[in-house]
Parts: C-alpha cells; sequence; structure tokens
C-alpha cells in the first residue's frame, strides 16, 4: 500500500493539510444529507454555506476522471486556490468541479469510468470496486455509518477506495486496512489459518513474508496434517523460525529429516529451547541430536521417542538429569531402552504420571517395580508386550513383602493411582500375579489383560468386582474364561459405567455370560465379540436394550457398536433382527396420520364462506418424523455385511421407510436361498423363486446406487416408486 | 443500586445511552465502572466514533445472553473460523468499518467482538492465492522475480492438491 500511495495526488494533498479539518467537516453534509439529524445536520448546514471545500468535496472522485482532460480545471483553480495552497492545482479544482457536475445532474456514465482509469493507473486498486464507488451518492458504507472519528479520513471514506488510498491523512490507517492493522491484530488474524495457509501467504509481499515466519504464529509445530508433504528444507525453516517460540513440537512421522538433524540438529536446537510437548515417534535421528536437544530443553512435560532405535539407556540419563518437568513419557519398541534407564527416570522425575514402555524388557526386575509402587505417581501404566512377572506385577501392586491384614488376608497398602493398565500379551502372567490388582486400583477405568493366555476366572472376577470406575475392559483370547467372569461383571459395580468390552476369541463365552451384561451393562458403546458362542438371542437383547434409549425427532446415531465374525450361533435371521429394531418405531410414536384432516375440517368451519385455495393451504405442516435415538452398528459374516451397512446407512440419513423396505427384500432374498437350498420335490419352482427374490433385490441394490451418487434424480424416483408399490409400502 | 444505563460519549462528541449490562460485555468499560462507581456523567470513549460505537453496541446487545468468553482458548480458536450467521451479516460491512470495528474492539476489550472480526478477516484470506490477497487488501508484490520463484518452490507442499 504505503509504496502505492506516493503519486501526484498524495503530494497535492499533502500540503493542505491545515485545511483538512475544513473539508472534512465540509464533506459530511453534501454527501447524505438525510442521514443527519438534529444538532448534526444544522452543523453541516452551516459549514456546507461557509466552506467551498464541501461543496468541491461532493464529486470529488468523479472529477477526478476530467482532471485529465484539463478543460475545467483550469478555471477552478483559481477558486479553490483563494482557499488553500496553490499546489493544490489539479486536485481541489477538479473537485470543486466535481460537485458542480453532480449537481447539474450529468455525472453519467464517463465519470465512473473515468475516475476507474484514473485510480487504476495511480494506484493498484481492485477494480471492481471503483467504478460504483466513485458514485459518491450510493456507496456501501452510509454516511452516517462513516468513522467520523478520523478526521480527513472520512471525507475520502464516503467513496472509493482509491480516494481514500491516495488520501493522506493524520490518521492512514482507515486507508490502507492491512497496512493499517496494528502488528497483534495481524498476528491475532493469522493465528486463524493452518500451517499451510500461512505459508501460502509468505508469498504475498516481504512484509507478510516476514511475518508469516513470525515465531509468535509457530508456537505449535504440528505436522499431523502436512508431515508427508513438506521438504526437509520447508520444515528446518519453519523450526527455525518459530525458533524459542514453539512450544509443542510434533514431528511424528518426519523421516524426511534424516540427514537435516545431522546438519542442522544442533542450530534447531539451540533456537528450540523452550520445547513443552516433543515427539519424534517414527523419525530418524542420530543419538547426539536426541541427546543434546533434551539436554537443552529443560522445560519439557511431554516426550514422545516411541520407535526410535537410536534412543538408549543414556537418553533415559539425560532426561532424568535434565527434564525435571516430565509428565509423560513414551519410549514403546525403543529396544535400546530397558527398565534400567527408565528406573532413573522415574526416580528423578516426580512429575511422571504417564509412562508408556511397551516391548521394553526388564520388567521383570522387581526392584524397579518396587520402585514405582513407591513413588505412585503413574495414572496411566502401558507396559503390554513386557516380560512382566507375576513377582513384579505383585511389587507394582502392593510392594515387597507388605503387611498382610489377617482377617481379609489381603496387603494393608495405599491404593494405586492407576487409571489406566495395559499388561496385555505378557506372556509370563497368571492368576497368581494379576490376581494382586484385586483391590489395589479402585480409580480404575481403563484395563488391557488381553492375550494373556493363562488367566482364568479365578484371577479377573476379584479384579472387576473392586474397580468401580471401570469403562473399558479387554480380555481378547483369554480363552479359559467361563461364563462366570461375564454374569459377575454384569452384577459388578463397574457395570452401569461399562462402555466398552472385548471378549472376542474367549471361545467358552455365550449367551448365558452375554444376555446378563446386555441387560446390565446400559452404557455400552461397544463389545466386540468375535468367534464366541453368542447366538442371536444376544444380538436381540441388545437391540431391545438400544431401543429402551429412546426416539426423539433428530435423526439417529449409532449407540451401540457389535462385532460379531465367525459367531456359529449367529444366523441371518438374528442379524435381520438388528436391522429390523434400527427402523423400528413404536406404534405410540408414530406420527398421527389424522391430523391435517382435523386442521381441515375446522377451518372450513370457521371460516365458512372462504375458498378452499386457503383451507388447502392452512393445513398444518406434518409433524415432524420420530427416529430412535440410537441403533446399532454391526460387524458380522461379510456376506451379509454389505445389506447391513446400506441399511445403516439408510437409518442414519432418516429414511427409515428405505430402510424396512431393503430389511424385506433381503429376508425374502434369504428365505429363498435357504429354501432353494433344500431338496425335495418343488425344487426348481423354489429356484426359480430365489432368482426372482435375487433380481428383486438386486433391483433395489441399483436404486440405491442411483441415488446415493447423483443425488435424487427424476429417473431414481420413479424406479422407488415403482418398488414401493411392489411391497405396498408407503414412501413421500 | 447501580444505575441500569450507562451514557457514553462518542469522539464526535455523541451521547449514547446503554443498558449497563450490555455495556459490560466491554472488560473496559466494565473495570472502569469497577474503578468509577456509578456515575451519570456521560463516560468519554475517544477512540470511537459514533457510527462504529453504535455498530459495536449492537453487537453488544445481540450477544449480551452469550456466556463470558473462557480465559485462554487459543488452540480451540486456531482451528475454526466459522461465524455464526448474525455475525456474518453482521460484518457485511467495507473494510474500512471492518478495520475500525476491529480497532474499537480491541480498544474496549470486547474478546467476542474482536474474535469475529480477525475471523472474518481471516476469511478473506483463506483459500485465496497470493496475488487475489493483493488485490484484496489492496499490496503491492514488492519480491523480485528470482525470489517470487523461490517462494513458490518452497510452499510447494502448501499448495492445494
Amino acid at each position: 500500500m504505503a509504496t502505492a500511495i506516493p503519486d501526484d495526488i498524495r503530494s497535492t494533498s499533502e500540503s493542505p493539510s491545515p485545511s483538512s479539518p475544513a473539508s472534512s467537516s465540509g464533506q459530511i453534509p453534501l454527501e447524505q444529507p438525510p442521514k443527519l439529524k438534529g444538532r448534526h445536520k444544522l452543523l453541516q448546514n452551516l459549514q456546507r454555506i461557509s466552506s467551498s471545500p464541501s461543496l468541491t468535496r461532493r464529486g470529488r472522485s468523479a472529477s477526478t476522471g476530467y482532471r485529465r482532460d484539463g478543460k475545467a480545471s483550469l478555471s477552478c483553480i483559481s477558486l479553490s486556490q483563494t482557499a488553500y495552497s496553490p499546489c493544490l492545482g489539479n486536485g481541489s479544482s477538479s473537485q470543486l468541479y466535481g460537485g458542480l457536475n453532480a449537481q447539474s445532474v450529468t455525472p453519467g456514465a464517463t465519470a465512473p469510468q473515468s475516475d476507474y482509469f484514473d485510480g487504476a493507473a495511480r494506484i493498484r486498486m481492485v477494480p471492481s470496486e471503483s467504478p460504483n464507488a466513485s458514485q459518491s451518492k450510493t456507496i456501501p458504507l452510509p454516511q452516517d455509518l462513516r468513522p467520523g472519528s478520523r478526521g480527513l479520513a472520512i471525507s475520502m471514506a464516503d467513496v472509493t477506495s482509491e480516494a481514500t488510498v491516495a488520501q493522506p491523512s493524520p490518521k492512514p490507517k482507515v486507508f490502507d486496512f492491512w497496512g493499517s492493522l496494528p502488528d497483534e491484530l495481524k498476528m491475532r488474524v493469522f493465528r486463524y489459518l493452518n500451517p499451510r495457509e500461512i505459508v501460502r501467504c509468505a508469498a504475498v509481499s516481504r512484509a507478510w513474508n516476514k511475518m508469516c515466519y513470525d515465531g509468535q504464529l509457530w508456537r505449535e509445530v504440528d505436522t499431523t496434517d502436512y508431515y508427508r508433504d513438506i521438504p526437509s528444507e520447508g520444515l528446518v525453516k519453519l523450526m527455525t523460525s518459530a525458533g524459542p517460540f514453539v512450544r509443542d513440537l510434533n514431528l511424528r512421522g518426519c523421516v524426511q529429516l534424516k540427514d537435516q538433524w545431522r546438519t542442522d540438529g544442533e542450530r534447531i536446537t539451540d533456537l528450540c529451547r523452550n520445547v513443552v510437548n516433543f515427539s519424534l515417534e517414527g523419525c530418524r535421528v542420530d543419538k547426539s541430536t536426541i541427546h543434546y536437544f533434551l539436554l537443552r530443553n529443560p522445560r519439557l512435560e511431554y516426550i514422545n521417542l516411541s520407535g526410535l532405535l537410536t534412543v538408549t539407556n543414556s537418553a533415559m540419563k539425560i532426561i532424568a538429569q535434565s527434564c525435571p518437568q516430565l509428565e509423560i513419557l513414551n519410549v514403546s519398541w525403543c529396544t535400546g531402552v530397558d527398565t534400567s534407564g527408565l528406573k532413573k527416570v522415574v526416580v528423578a522425575c516426580p512429575k511422571l504420571r504417564d509412562l508408556r514402555a511397551s516391548e521394553i524388557r526388564g520388567f521383570d526386575d522387581v526392584e524397579f517395580a518396587a520402585e514405582l509402587f513407591e513413588r505412585n505417581t503413574l495414572d496411566r501404566l502401558i507396559i503390554s508386550r513386557t516380560d512382566l512377572t507375576d513377582e513384579s506385577l505383585r511389587a507394582l501392586m502392593h510392594g515387597v513383602d507388605p503387611e498382610i491384614d489377617v482377617l481379609l488376608d489381603r496387603p494393608i497398602v495405599p491404593p494405586r493411582r492407576l487409571k489406566h493398565l495395559d499388561i496385555h500379551q505378557c506372556p509370563d502372567l497368571t492368576d497368581q500375579g494379576v490376581k494382586s490388582l484385586a483391590w489395589n486400583v479402585p480409580n480404575l477405568q481403563g484395563l488391557q489383560l488381553s492375550h494373556c493366555s493363562e488367566l482364568t476366572d479365578d484371577s479377573v472376577i476379584p479384579i472387576i468386582q473392586t474397580t468401580p470406575c471401570l469403562t473399558h475392559l479387554e480380555l481378547e483370547e483369554l480363552t479359559r474364561l467361563s461364563n462366570h467372569t461375564l454374569i459377575e461383571l454384569a452384577k459388578s459395580p463397574c457395570a452401569p459405567r461399562l462402555e466398552h468390552l472385548n471378549i472376542s476369541y474367549c471361545e467358552l463365552l455365550g449367551d448365558q455370560g452375554t444376555l446378563p451384561i446386555m441387560k446390565n451393562c446400559l452404557s455400552l458403546r461397544s463389545v466386540e465379540m468375535d468367534n464366541t458362542r453368542v447366538s442371536d438371542l444376544t444380538l436381540m437383547e441388545a437391540s431391545l436394550r438400544v431401543r429402551k434409549r429412546g426416539y426423539g425427532e433428530d435423526l439417529p446415531q449409532i449407540g451401540l457398536r457389535l462385532v460379531v465374525f465367525d459367531c456359529g450361533n449367529v444366523t441371518w435371521a438374528g442379524v435381520k433382527e438388528v436391522l429390523s429394531s434400527n427402523a423400528f418405531i413404536p406404534r405410540s410414536r408414530k406420527p398421527p396420520q389424522t391430523i391435517s384432516l382435523v386442521a381441515q375440517t375446522v377451518d372450513q368451519g370457521q371460516v365458512p364462506g372462504s375458498p378452499t385455495m386457503i383451507t388447502s393451504s392452512i393445513t398444518p405442516p406434518p409433524p415432524p418424523p420420530v427416529y430412535p435415538n440410537e441403533i446399532i452398528h454391526l460387524k458380522c459374516f461379510y456376506g451379509w455385511q454389505m445389506t447391513v451397512n446400506e441399511h445403516n446407512k439408510r437409518v442414519l440419513r432418516g429414511d427409515l421407510a428405505a430402510a424396512n423396505r431393503l430389511d424385506r427384500k433381503w429376508a425374502e432374498y434369504m428365505i429363498a436361498t435357504e429354501e432353494a437350498g433344500t431338496g425335495g420335490s418343488g425344487t426348481r419352482r423354489r429356484r426359480r423363486r430365489a432368482r426372482e427374490a435375487e433380481r428383486i433385490y438386486n433391483e433395489v441394490d441399483e436404486e440405491t446406487a442411483a441415488y446415493g451418487v447423483g443425488g435424487i434424480s427424476a429417473l431414481g424416483a420413479g424406479r422407488r416408486r415403482h418398488t414401493d408399490s411392489n411391497t405396498g409400502c408407503t414412501v413421500m | 443500586m447501580s444505575a441500569t444505563t450507562l451514557r457514553f460519549q462518542s469522539s464526535d462528541g455523541v451521547v449514547i445511552t446503554i443498558d449497563r449490562d450490555v455495556a459490560q460485555r466491554s472488560v473496559l468499560i466494565k473495570n472502569l465502572l469497577e474503578d468509577l462507581g456509578d456515575t451519570t456523567e456521560a463516560i468519554p470513549i475517544p477512540n470511537v466514533n459514533e457510527a462504529v460505537l453504535r455498530k459495536v453496541i449492537e453487537w453488544c446487545e445481540h450477544h449480551k445472553g452469550d456466556p463470558p468468553s473462557t480465559g485462554d482458548d487459543d488452540d480451540s480458536r486456531r482451528k475454526t473460523t466459522d461465524i455464526d450467521e448474525w455475525d456474518q451479516k453482521f460484518m457485511q460491512v467495507d473494510q474500512e468499518m471492518l478495520f475500525e470495528i476491529i480497532l474499537a474492539a480491541n480498544y474496549l476489550d470486547i474478546k467476542g467482538l474482536l474474535d469475529v472480526g480477525c475471523k472474518t478477516v481471516a476469511n478473506m484470506i483463506k483459500g485465496k492465492s497470493p496475488e487475489e490477497i493483493r488485490k484484496t487488501f489492496n499490496i503491492q508484490n514488492d519480491f523480485t522475480p528470482e525470489e517470487e520463484d523461490q517462494i513458490r518452490r518452497e510452499n510447494e507442499w502448501a499448495e492445494d492438491r
């Protein structure tokens, strides 16, 4: 902007600045007299009389066009010059001319055009704006909205931005929107842009470029959305410009930095000294760079080094020495780390509350477990796939040699703070160790015991009985678990809160256990039951419970996800039961059909003579449709899954009738194929019926494809009506 | 008992009467009243003229039922530039007015309005090419062709694909 200004206009108008008050005040009345009131109006009228600039002001922009042909201006100059300094020259004179012009109703099309040309020539204007703007009487910003406080600014304001641009004023802000915005507000605007957008803005101008790489904008460098696209140079540039401002640095998966770390790692680290949250997960970084980084960032609270092979116990030692604020540490899959390294961190970082160390060796070390027990600061511990033993788990839960309550036969220890514990796939664990969780983790919300194949009811039942906050329970592939566990779970204090349950591949479990779960655990959002003995009964019970979650006018949402792959006892009839239930509306909630009739008769009664047209138009809108609040999403045998998905889709978009139609067709098709499969007399007829059913079923499928893709085309609608009549379904 | 209305004088000398709770959307005025106690005098707002002040009041009146903003919501703010319909209409003004509103909101410390203003500007930037941005804000491209070329190469990753 600024560079655009220094043209003839500016120079001319700068000089008359002493007169600016007059011109500003004068301009107001002529512009839009009717909008002003009272004292103001009077004032303006006064000014109008007294000051010639006000007159000239009026047609200002239009007049600028005339400046070019230079005819009128000459004569006028002398007039205005008396009031102003001589150098006003063309500017003011043309204004006067313009004012006269406007009054004589001849502004015509030429004025704006020439004006536009003018503006474009002098300053980089947005072309579309100027023509309109030049017609001062009908500008978007009405006179009374004009920022009067800006003195001179106003005078320009009333029109064209080019006029505004050109006019110098004590407060130039108004004219150059971006240039006059204070920097802190520019930053505020930029904060609403995402990284890509900011970087794109860097190409606008030098000033913008500088601002876009201002560290303030990069307090958070989170590459999640662009780590695949950004080249290493760009990333280094971002990090170095962010420098000391960057608080959150997430470089997850940025493998492109591999070489850059070696060459620029030190420079980056020297600049980024205030990182609090740091993730290098899956990067390729050399050891010394990591060490240097950890050493120079004492504010680190979150460190994620997951999967870095170059991280070793010496890195743990550095963390222990230099990151006293550490709260969350993730060193899963860092094969160079073992518990002797972690121990240093645990001892040195009193705030550590979240330790994730899957696939780390050394968890058979009772001493380390005892150290964690002593600290008791963790609320999340993820040590899956480790060599955790019964003994070390016990030490973790109640220390070494705890005092035992003689009556209850339980160790007397303070409860663990743990809310989430993941010890899945620790092959050495047995009931003996896992039992120690009972009574000791009252705050536990999530428990992962999957794939610890030795576990039985003996350890799991006492745990679920003493964890009243439990919401997520994973028991996958505990093949020795029996239905007793589920029955106890349904009776346990956590039953009403339980949201997620995984019992896949627990091959002894069946309806006997899952039915009470469905009945009592009313908060369930997902249950995985692959490869179990559950049958249609469980599905029906689940459907019933979900139906009881109510009905409303909003579109349904998925309230429960059931996974029943490879369950031999689940048949298509059970699946159909779930589908029907999803689209089911109880009779009492069905929208009454008679309302419109009633309304019509009433109307006629009240206004006997009125034309029928009116009564019909008065008919009330149909009552809002009713939907189930929540439905079940089912994962089942792959041959049925497509139907299930399509049915879900229809229910979710509120098209219950279409869902029911699909449901019915599918049932017919399944029945027919089943019949066709059986032998005996009439086989051919049954086969034919099966083919017929299949054809109709496919037709429905095609139809959905038609309006799935192209919206509701006429063809699709027609075909739909056709199939409707087949089934006697009333749609729309 | 505190008065239910307050009077304010805009920079151009116009006195406007406003409901007290509407006026208190402005943190500046809220603090001012706390320091000042009750006053029947017209409170001068030296940086805001009548037109802008009326516009700001219009916004405050429409939003007087909003819950008070909660401190630092930097993260949530950064992600979305959605503006509700009324505010969008409200912000359909020319650049000068928008500018004045943003400055006034900043001066009067009305966070909600300032946010809406900045989002509006951000939306003027979003999805535009550098050239379009230059046009929108009347900015001159002062890069040399070489620089421009280099930036284009640097920015390749950020282009829409």
